[in-house]
């Protein structure tokens, strides 16, 4: 097999209002540039990208970008079932699109059952809100927005490239971290969580149910 | 101004730019960039407008060549079939030189014949003006259109600018569009289909274009933008079926790494294969 080597495949969603930056944050997540010019996303789009975790796990991310408009929402909730980790995107200088932020965590929350997915709050276009001072959800507003509902939160931008490795890293620790607590476990029919080919060694320590795992995979 | 101001106003002038051409280019000629052959966007803009990165090559490449050999081939029997278009319309001829791509400067002409432009514009006189008008002051959809205009093929020439010509008129025929349909209103994936008619027609033809892509018999792509997109899944499953049956070892290679149908037919089911085939193509 020529595919590259990965111990787990995480998948996760990026959902948020129309234009907010999903695809532009992707863009420099997966390509390390800053996308000008682009197209609204039609639908679904498709990413991927691999990281490592702390203890120097290789994390392969299957990333599904998403329609912001309203209508595209019945195709794109069957992509939510096999998410286990979601990115709650805003723009940080679009008072609205914060706001709609709870509807879309209820929007996962109810097509990700029964699994419990790992949220991140993402605030896009930093730059433009220091830059141009245009900026009109506050930082604090928005942690406290974030640790209430147990979110992690983190303002980013894709055009310096400012916090965007973090946003995902932070999702995909806490995915890893519940693995090794037992609480993720890798189930057949569900592609939230997969285990890589290469490395059988990691392969079934966590079809074992409810017995975390210490060691690690590496 | 008198005949007298006037007169010495043209010997001004004619003095000032027999001058700058006395000079020549040095001692700071005022040339604006775009004056010269220099101005990068020249080199980077390809034949169909769109704009890239880098220079393009300044000589084609062999095969580049050929291909432009063939189109002007085709040229000469587009015209042709364009002039006699009414025992060629129907035609399997027709059929087979449409797959194999509209010459670039016959698409515009030959969109409008397919799509009977002419004919539907004139049985509605004057409505595309009513609802441009209407969706100024009313369409809900506005925002949305809005959003989606200032990000639709801004790597071409004509999109390039915001608030442009074009960008104007992208902007009326999906605002006017949304009102004239309200089944549809305005839904994301339209807007690249209005622009790409914009590069070809004009205002009005490319919103009776777009109708009748949406509305005539022959396309009927209403069931794929109407909420819930029944004729997209229609199409997908029916691709699905297809795969099963003539590629059933591709559909399982797919299958098994989560490739999914929905993610790789939308666009071509949903947007006539734009973005997906060359533009050659279209």
């Amino acid at each position: 097999m020529v595919e590259p080597i990965f111990d787990y495949q995480f998948r996760l969603i990026l959902i948020g209002d129309s234009t907010v930056g999903k695809s532009s944050l992707l863009k420099y997540f997966t390509d390390g540039k800053f996308a000008e010019l682009s197209d609204p996303t039609v639908g679904v789009d498709f990413f991927a990208r691999l990281i490592e975790v702390k203890d120097g796990c290789r994390i392969k991310l299957q990333l599904w970008d998403t329609a912001g408009q309203e209508r595209f929402r019945s195709i794109t909730k069957s992509y939510y079932r096999n998410s286990v980790g979601a990115l709650l995107v805003y723009d940080i200088c679009n008072r609205a699109s914060f706001e709609h932020i709870p509807l879309w965590m209820m929007e996962a929350k109810r097509h990700i059952e029964p699994h419990r997915p790992v949220f991140a709050l993402v605030g896009c276009k930093l730059d433009l809100a220091n830059s141009s001072n245009r900026r009109e959800v506050s930082l604090e507003e928005a942690r406290a927005f974030a640790e209430q509902n147990g979110l992690h939160h983190v303002e980013t931008s894709a055009k310096s490239g400012v916090n965007v490795e973090d946003a995902f890293r932070l999702v995909t620790q806490e995915v890893y971290g519940r693995i090794q607590t037992g609480e993720y476990k890798v189930e057949d029919g569900w592609d939230g969580i997969k285990t890589g080919f290469q490395r059988p060694g990691g392969l079934d320590f966590n079809l074992i149910e409810a017995e975390p795992a210490k060691s690690t995979c590496c | 101004m008198n005949e007298e101001d006037l007169l010495r106003r043209a010997t001004e002038e004619r003095d000032n730019i027999v001058s700058r051409y006395a000079r020549g280019r040095e001692e700071g000629a005022p040339i604006d960039p775009w004056e010269d052959p220099g101005f990068e966007i020249y080199h980077a803009t390809d034949r169909y407008g769109f704009i890239h990165d880098n220079r393009l090559p300044q000589k084609a490449d062999p095969h580049e060549l050929r291909l432009r050999q063939v189109e002007m081939e085709r040229e000469k029997k587009w015209l042709k079939m364009l002039k006699a278009w009414g025992q060629m319309s129907t035609t399997e001829k027709l059929r087979r030189r449409i797959y194999k791509g509209i010459p670039n400067s016959l698409r515009g002409q030959a969109w409008s014949q397919l799509l009977n432009i002419k004919t539907v514009k004139e049985a509605q006189e004057g409505k595309y003006e009513e609802m441009r008008q209407l969706a100024w002051r009313w369409s809900p959809e506005i925002r949305q259109i809005d959003l989606d205009v200032n990000r639709t093929y801004r790597d071409h020439i004509m999109f390039r600018e915001r608030y442009g010509l074009k960008q104007q008129a992208l902007f009326n025929v999906l605002g006017a569009y949304s009102v004239y349909n309200l089944d549809i209103g305005y839904c994301q994936g339209m807007s690249q289909i209005a622009a790409l008619l914009l590069m070809y027609l004009n205002e009005e033809d490319a919103f009776w274009a777009l109708s009748v892509l949406v509305a005539d018999k022959r396309y009927t792509m209403h069931g794929f933008f109407i909420p819930g997109f029944p004729k997209l899944l229609r199409y997908q499953e029916h691709h699905d079926k297809i795969m099963n049956r003539f590629l059933p070892k591709l559909k399982k290679h797919l299958d098994k790494h989560g490739v999914d149908t929905g993610i790789y037919t939308l666009k071509w089911f949903f947007q006539c294969f734009l973005d997906r085939v060359s533009h050659l193509l279209h």
